[in-house]
C-alpha cells in the first residue's frame, strides 16, 4: 500500500484521529493528535492490511517558536510492515513547555529505549512508561540536551563541564557518589554490575544483574558512557562535518554509516552518484563488511575463552586494513563516502590487490571453522541459549544477522535496494538452527560467517564489473531545502538507518542515527532471567552489540 | 634408603666425626638437611615456573599465528624475569574494605597448599624428598589446603566479583578431587602402595610396563586423571574461576604485585604437578628403560650419581610434555559454563572413574601378571595409544597444510617456520 | 636417632597452632574467622597424629576436615553471612562460670588422658612402619560391620541431600523450569 492509502484506512478506521496527512515530505506522515497516539499504533500494527510490526524509530524534534507558530516538539515515529513491505511515518506535535505523550511500549516494546532517549535528551514526558529515567545523561542531570535553547551548566557534582575553565582551575572537586546509584536494589538476590569496565561487554556498557547464585533473575543495560552527542554536533558542524562523527558511530562498519548519511543527504538535495562511484561504494562496504564480521566471531569466540581463533581473523583483517589504506587513507575510520560519490577513486592496483586478496581469502574463511564452529565445547556453550523467536526479534527491533539468525530473511540491500546491490547475485543468509533451535546464539553466529562468503560473492562481482567514469558528481554548497528523509543501508550490525530534518541552511536542523546495537540491547532485559552470566556472555556476543554505536 | 637420612649422617660422621645414633646435635644436621631439601625443591619449582611461563607464550603465540615475546633476552627467554621483577616492584595494595588477615594470608596458603605436593615427588630414582608411606594421598590432602585458601582470597577481596570467583572455584576444585582421587585409587590398586616411589617401582622403563598400557581401564583412568587434573589447576577448558572475560579473574581480581604473582605461581607450579603426578602414576615416572630399580640402588660412587641424574632427566623429560599438552590444550579449547563443568564432573566422570577403579580390580583378580591375556591386552593398548598419537598428529598436520599454501600464494614466504629458525 | 628434643619441641609447636586455633575460633568476633581458623586447629591435630606415627590418620585427617568439613562449614557460613553482618559474633557472657567450668574440663581431661596413656608416649622409632595395610585390613575383616554401616550411613546422607536441595529448587525456581528452552 502506498502512504496515502495507509492513510485512508487509519481515517476510515479512527475518523478523528488524523490531523494532517503530510505528503510534501519525502517520507509521508501522518499527523495524529496526541490523544489517539497509541490507538493509532496499536490499528496499524494489528490490522491485516497494515500490519506494521516494526517500529524503526523514535525520534525527537525540537521546534522553536517562530512567528505565530508556537514552539513544539514533534514525536516521529517510523513504522514498518516486513510482510507487506510497507511503511509509514507517524508524527504528534507535543506543547514545548510541557510536552506530554503516551508510550508505545505496550505495542512494540523497542520504544522502551528511544522514549527514554526522548525524555533525556529532550525533555518528553511519556505517560504510562514502566521505566522512564534517562538513559544517556547521568541520573541527576540537569536540562535536555538536543532541545535547541540549551545552555550547559557550568558545573557538574563540582567539575568544570567548560574546557577552559578546566585548563585555569588548579584542583577539582571529587564527584559525589549520588550520580552512580542507578537501579533500585532487590533484596535477596546479590546485586552485581558487570561493566563499564569488563571485557565481554564490546565497549564500556554496564549491566546491572542481579543473580541468585550463577543463574540472573536479571539484567538491565545501562548505557551511555560513551554518548558524545554525535547527533548534536552534526548540527553545529554541517552535513560535510558529519561524515568523520558517523565513522565514530560504528567504528567497525564505518563504510556504511559514512554510506548511509551520503544517501540521506542525497536524498534530499536529489544529487545522482555516478556508477562508477557506486562501484567503489559497494566494493569498499563489502570489504569493511567481511572486517567487522570477523571482529564479531572472533570477539565472540574469545569471550567465551578460545582465545586463539580471534588472533587468527586478525592477520586476516590486517590484510583488509592495509587495502582500505589503499582505498581511502585510513585503516579504520574512514570518511570515505562524499555526496555524490567518494572521495578518492579505487584505482587499478588496488582492484588487482582485491582480486589477490580474494584469491588467498576464499580458502582462508574455511580455517576460522575448523578452528573453532565444531568444536564441542563452544557448540554447547552457544546452541539452545537465548534463543530468539522472530516475533520477539521483530517486536524488540532487531536487525541485521539478530533477525535473520531467528529466521526472518530481511536484507536492506535486497529488500530496500539501494546503490546497485540488486545487481549481483547473491543470497540471503538466514539461520536454520544447524546447531540447536532456529534463533539461537550459535544461529547468530553462524548467519555472521555465511554473510563473509556472500560478501565474497559480491566482490568479486563488482571487481569484474566495474565501470570507468567518474568517482564523485560535482555538487553545489549542500543546502537542503526544507523536508525530511529517513534512508537506511545494512550494516554489519544490521539496519543502519538515518533521519535527517533540514530547514533550508546548511547544517541539518535535527539529524537521529538508527543503529542496530541500540535496539538489539532492549531485548537483553527481556531474555535474561533464567540465564547464567556465562549465557549473557554468550548472548552480548552474538548479539554483537558494539557501545559506541548504542550511544552516539 | 632414606636419602635425607643418608645425607645428614654423612655430614655427621664427615664434619664432626660423631656416631650421628649417638651424638646429641644429630638433630641440627637433620634440621639443615631438610632445610636444603625444601630450598631445592623450591629452587626447582621457581626454575620450573618461571621459563614455563614464557614457553607457553611463545606456544600460545605460534598456535595464534604471531610471535610472543622476543624482546628480553634472546628469544624472549628472560620475559618471565623482567615480569616477576615488574610484579615485585609494585605497589601492594590492599583495598580499604577488605578482610585484611585473610586477604594477606590468602596467597600464602595457596602457595604453601601447591608447594606442599613437591615433597613427595619422585624426582630421580633416589631424588625424593620424602617417600611417604601414604604419598598420594598426601597430595591429594595437601591440595585441598589450596581450595581453603581460594576462598579466603574471594572471601577477603570483599568484593563480588571475587566471592563469585573464590566460590566457583572451590566447587569446581572440590568436585574434580572425586574422580581424580578414584583415577589414582586405580593406580593403587595395582601397584599395592600408597608411596610414590612404589608407584613408580611397580612400573617399569618400556612403554608396554607403564601402568597406562596395562589395561583398558587404566587408559581410560589416565585420561580421566588428566582432564581432572586439569580442572584442578584451573586451566581452561575449565579455568572459569579465573574466566577473564567473566569475570576479570575472579578471586584474584583485588590483588597485585607479588601477591598476585604468588596465585599465579602456584598455578603454573601446580601444572607441574599435575603433570608430574600423571608421569609417576601412568606413565612409568623416572624408570630408564632396561634398566632395573636394584641395580641402580647396588652402583656405587660417580655410576650412582650418573643413574641419578639420568632418571632426574626421563622423569622432568616426560613431565615437561605433559605440561606442553596441557599448554596446548589452553590455547585450543573455549571455556566450560559453569553448570556444563559439573555434569562433567559428576555425571560423566565420578561414575567413569569408578568404573574403571572396580575394572582394575576385576581384572586383578582375574588375569594373571606376565599372561597371555595381560601381553595381548597390554599391546592392544599400546595399538590404541599409537594410533591415537598418529591420527592427532595426522589432523593437525592436514589442517596446517592446508593453510599454509594459501599463506605462501598469497604473501610469497612460508607461513612456517623450523623451531630453530625463530624470527 | 636422638629425637626426643625434636618429638617435644614439634609437640609444643603443633599443639600451639591448635589451640591458637581453637581459641581464634571461641573468641573471634567475625564469624569467617572463627571458621578460617579451624584451619589452623585441623592441621595442628593432624601434625599431632603425624607425630604419633598415625600417617593415614593425619592425612585423611587433612583431606576430611580440612578439605570437606572445612570447606563445607566456610561455604555454610560465607554464603548465609551478610557481608556486613559478619562483624560481631561470640559476645562473652558469664565469665565467671565459664571459667570455673573450663577449669573443671581440663582438670578432668588431663586426669583421664594421664590416666589412660600414661605420662609419655613418643614414638622413637626411625621408621615406624606404615599404618596403611593394618588399618586396611582391620576395616575389611574386624571392623567390616561398622565400615559397612557407615557406608550405608553416607549414602542416606546424599540421598537426602540431593532430596533436599533438588526439592528446594523446584520450589525456589518457579517459572524458570517450564518456559525455558532446552539447553
Amino acid at each position: 500500500m502506498t502512504e496515502s492509502e495507509i492513510c485512508d484506512r487509519l481515517k476510515a478506521a479512527l475518523p478523528d484521529a488524523v490531523e494532517e496527512f503530510e505528503s510534501q515530505l519525502l517520507d509521508p506522515a501522518i499527523r495524529v493528535k496526541p490523544a489517539r497516539l497509541v490507538e493509532a499504533c496499536r490499528f496499524l500494527r494489528d490490522d491485516p492490511s497494515t500490519r506494521m510490526h516494526y517500529l524503526r524509530l523514535v525520534t525527537g524534534v525540537d521546534r522553536l517558536p517562530a512567528g505565530e507558530t508556537p514552539g513544539r516538539i514533534e514525536m516521529v515515529y517510523h513504522l514498518w510492515s516486513y510482510e507487506k513491505r510497507h511503511g509509514i511515518v507517524l508524527r504528534v506535535h507535543l506543547d514545548r513547555d510541557n510536552p506530554v505523550a503516551d508510550t508505545v511500549c505496550g505495542v512494540w516494546p523497542v520504544a522502551n529505549w528511544g522514549e527514554r532517549e526522548a525524555f533525556d535528551l529532550l525533555g518528553v514526558t511519556f505517560t504510562g512508561h514502566p521505566d522512564l529515567k534517562r538513559i544517556m545523561m547521568p541520573v541527576d542531570w540537569v536540562g535536555h540536551p538536543l532541545r535547541k535553547d540549551y545552555q550547559r551548566p557550568d558545573r557538574y557534582h563540582g567539575l568544570p563541564t567548560n574546557r577552559t575553565a578546566v585548563l585555569e582551575q588548579g584542583r577539582v572537586q571529587v564527584a559525589t557518589a549520588e550520580h552512580v546509584a542507578k537501579a533500585e536494589p532487590v533484596s535477596g538476590y546479590m546485586q552485581l554490575n558487570m561493566g563499564p569496565h569488563h571485557p565481554a561487554t564490546h565497549g564500556v556498557i554496564n549491566f546491572l544483574i542481579e543473580t541468585d547464585g550463577e543463574v540472573l533473575r536479571r539484567a538491565i543495560p545501562d548505557v551511555g558512557y560513551l554518548h558524545r552527542g554525535i547527533e548534536k554536533i552534526s548540527e553545529m558542524v554541517g552535513y560535510l562535518g558529519t561524515m568523520p562523527y558517523t565513522d565514530r558511530v560504528d567504528y567497525l562498519g564505518a563504510m556504511f554509516t559514512n554510506h548511509g548519511w551520503a544517501l540521506a543527504v542525497e536524498k534530499l538535495c536529489n544529487i545522482e552518484v555516478p556508477r562508477r562511484a557506486e562501484f567503489c561504494r559497494v566494493i569498499a562496504s563489502e570489504l569493511n563488511r567481511i572486517a567487522s564480521h570477523q571482529i564479531a566471531t572472533g570477539a565472540l569466540a574469545m569471550d567465551l575463552g578460545a582465545f586463539t581463533p580471534f588472533l587468527h581473523w586478525i592477520r586476516e583483517r590486517e590484510k583488509i586494513n592495509d587495502i582500505m589504506e589503499r582505498i581511502c587513507g585510513a585503516r579504520l575510520t574512514y570518511n570515505y563516502m562524499r555526496f555524490g560519490g567518494v572521495s578518492r577513486d579505487i584505482d587499478q592496483v588496488t582492484i588487482d590487490e582485491i582480486r589477490r586478496w580474494l584469491d588467498h581469502y576464499e580458502p582462508m574463511m574455511l580455517e576460522f571453522d575448523r578452528l573453532i564452529s565444531g568444536n564441542e565445547i563452544f557448540i554447547r556453550r552457544l546452541a539452545n541459549v537465548a534463543v530468539i523467536d522472530p516475533d520477539d526479534a521483530i517486536a524488540y527491533g532487531l536487525v541485521g544477522p539478530n533477525l535473520r539468525g531467528s529466521g526472518l530473511a530481511w536484507d536492506v540491500r535486497r529488500d530496500e535496494p539501494y546503490s546497485i546491490y540488486n545487481e549481483f547475485e547473491w543470497d540471503v543468509i538466514t539461520g536454520t538452527g544447524v546447531h540447536g533451535v532456529v534463533g539461537d546464539a550459535f544461529d547468530r553466529y553462524d548467519c555472521r560467517l555465511r554473510e563473509i562468503r556472500e560478501s565474497v560473492r559480491i566482490l568479486r562481482q563488482a571487481c569484474e564489473r566495474i565501470p570507468e567514469g567518474e568517482v564523485r558528481t560535482k555538487t553545489a554548497r549542500i543546502k537542503p531545502a526544507a523536508n525530511e528523509v529517513y534512508t537506511r543501508v545494512e550494516g554489519p550490525r544490521g539496519e543502519c538507518g538515518f533521519f535527517v530534518v533540514s530547514d533550508g541552511t546548511d547544517k541539518p536542523y535535527r539529524s537521529r542515527f538508527r543503529t542496530g546495537s541500540f535496539t538489539a540491547m532492549t531485548i537483553i532485559e527481556h531474555l535474561s532471567p533464567g540465564l547464567m552470566i556465562a549465557d549473557l556472555v554468550a548472548l552480548i556476543g552474538s548479539l554483537d552489540v558494539l557501545a559506541p554505536e548504542i550511544d552516539r | 634408603m632414606n636419602i635425607m637420612h643418608y645425607l645428614a649422617d654423612l655430614l655427621v660422621r664427615s664434619l664432626f666425626k660423631a656416631d650421628p645414633a649417638t651424638w646429641p646435635y644429630t638433630w641440627i644436621a637433620y634440621a639443615v638437611v631438610i632445610g636444603v631439601g625444601a630450598l631445592l625443591a623450591f629452587a626447582f619449582v621457581a626454575i620450573f615456573a618461571g621459563p614455563v611461563t614464557w614457553i607457553e607464550r611463545r606456544i600460545a603465540g605460534r598456535i595464534q599465528s604471531r610471535i610472543g615475546p622476543n624482546r628480553n633476552g634472546p628469544q624472549g627467554c628472560l620475559q618471565w624475569l623482567a615480569d616477576g621483577i615488574k610484579c615485585w616492584l609494585k605497589e601492594d595494595l590492599v583495598p580499604a574494605t577488605a578482610d585484611k588477615p585473610l586477604y594477606l594470608a590468602a596467597p600464602y596458603l595457596v602457595f604453601t597448599g601447591m608447594f606442599g605436593a613437591f615433597v613427595v615427588l619422585p624426582f630421580g630414582a633416589h631424588v625424593i624428598a620424602a617417600d611417604l608411606n601414604v604419598g598420594l594421598l598426601y597430595i591429594l590432602a595437601v591440595t585441598s589446603l589450596v581450595v581453603v585458601g581460594l576462598l579466603m582470597a574471594g572471601w577477603g577481596s570483599n568484593s563480588k566479583w571475587a566471592l563469585f570467583g573464590g566460590v566457583r572455584s572451590a566447587a569446581q576444585l572440590v568436585s574434580y578431587e572425586v574422580p581424580s582421587a578414584f583415577s589414582l585409587m586405580a593406580v593403587v590398586l595395582m601397584a599395592g602402595t600408597l608411596s610414590t616411589q612404589g608407584i613408580v617401582g611397580a612400573q617399569g622403563g618400556w612403554p608396554w610396563q607403564w601402568f597406562v598400557f596395562r589395561n583398558p581401564f587404566l587408559f581410560a583412568a589416565f585420561i580421566m586423571y588428566f582432564i581432572s587434573a586439569i580442572a584442578e589447576g584451573n586451566r581452561t577448558p575449565f579455568d572459569l574461576p579465573e574466566a577473564e572475560s567473566e569475570i576479570i579473574a575472579g578471586y584474584n581480581i583485588e590483588y597485585s604485585g607479588m601477591r598476585f604473582l604468588f596465585f599465579l605461581f602456584a598455578e603454573w607450579a601446580n601444572m607441574w604437578i599435575m603433570a608430574a603426578v600423571a608421569t609417576l602414576a601412568f606413565l612409568g615416572g623416572w624408570q630408564i628403560p632396561g634398566i632395573s630399580p636394584e641395580r641402580i640402588a647396588e652402583a656405587k660412587g660417580w655410576t650412582f650419581v650418573g643413574w641419578q641424574a639420568l632418571s632426574f632427566a626421563i622423569f622432568v623429560f616426560k613431565g615437561t610434555c605433559l605440561v606442553f599438552t596441557i599448554i596446548q590444550i589452553r590455547w585450543t579449547l573455549p571455556r566450560l559454563r559453569v553448570d556444563q563443568l559439573m555434569i562433567t564432573c559428576w555425571k560423566y566422570l565420578v561414575p567413569l572413574s569408578m568404573g574403571s577403579a572396580t575394572g582394575v580390580l576385576l581384572l586383578m583378580a582375574l588375569v594373571r601378571e606376565g599372561g597371555i591375556v595381560d601381553w595381548v591386552m597390554r599391546g592392544a593398548m599400546l595399538l590404541v595409544g599409537l594410533l591415537v598419537a598418529g591420527a592427532y598428529i595426522r589432523k593437525v598436520r592436514a589442517t596446517f597444510m592446508a593453510d599454509r599454501d594459501n599463506y605462501k600464494k598469497m604473501e610469497g614466504r612460508d607461513l612456517w617456520y623450523p623451531p630453530y629458525r625463530l624470527p | 636417632m636422638n629425637g626426643s628434643i625434636v618429638q617435644v619441641v614439634l609437640f609444643y609447636l603443633l599443639a600451639a597452632l591448635a589451640l591458637t586455633g581453637a581459641c581464634l575460633v571461641a573468641f573471634s568476633r567475625s564469624i569467617v574467622h572463627s571458621a578460617f581458623a579451624l584451619l589452623g586447629t585441623f592441621v595442628g591435630v593432624a601434625g599431632l597424629y603425624a607425630l604419633l606415627a598415625a600417617d593415614l590418620v593425619a592425612i585423611v585427617q587433612v583431606m576430611v576436615y580440612v578439605g570437606g568439613v572445612l570447606i563445607l562449614i566456610l561455604f555454610a557460613v560465607m554464603l548465609t553471612a551478610r557481608v556486613d553482618e559478619g562483624k560481631e559474633s561470640n559476645p562473652t557472657v558469664g565469665k565467671i562460670p565459664g571459667l570455673l567450668a573450663m577449669l573443671a574440663m581440663a582438670g578432668l581431661l588431663v586426669v583421664t588422658a594421664v590416666k589412660a596413656f600414661g605420662p609419655r608416649t613418643v614414638i622413637s622409632e626411625a621408621n615406624p612402619p606404615s599404618t596403611v595395610s593394618p588399618i586396611g585390613n582391620l576395616l575389611l575383616s574386624k571392623y567390616v560391620l561398622p565400615f559397612e554401616a557407615i557406608s550405608v550411613l553416607l549414602l542416606a546422607v546424599l540421598l537426602g541431600a540431593v532430596t533436599i536441595a533438588s526439592g528446594r529448587m523446584r520450589k525456589g525456581a518457579g517459572g524458570k523450569q517450564e518456559g525455558e528452552a532446552p539447553r
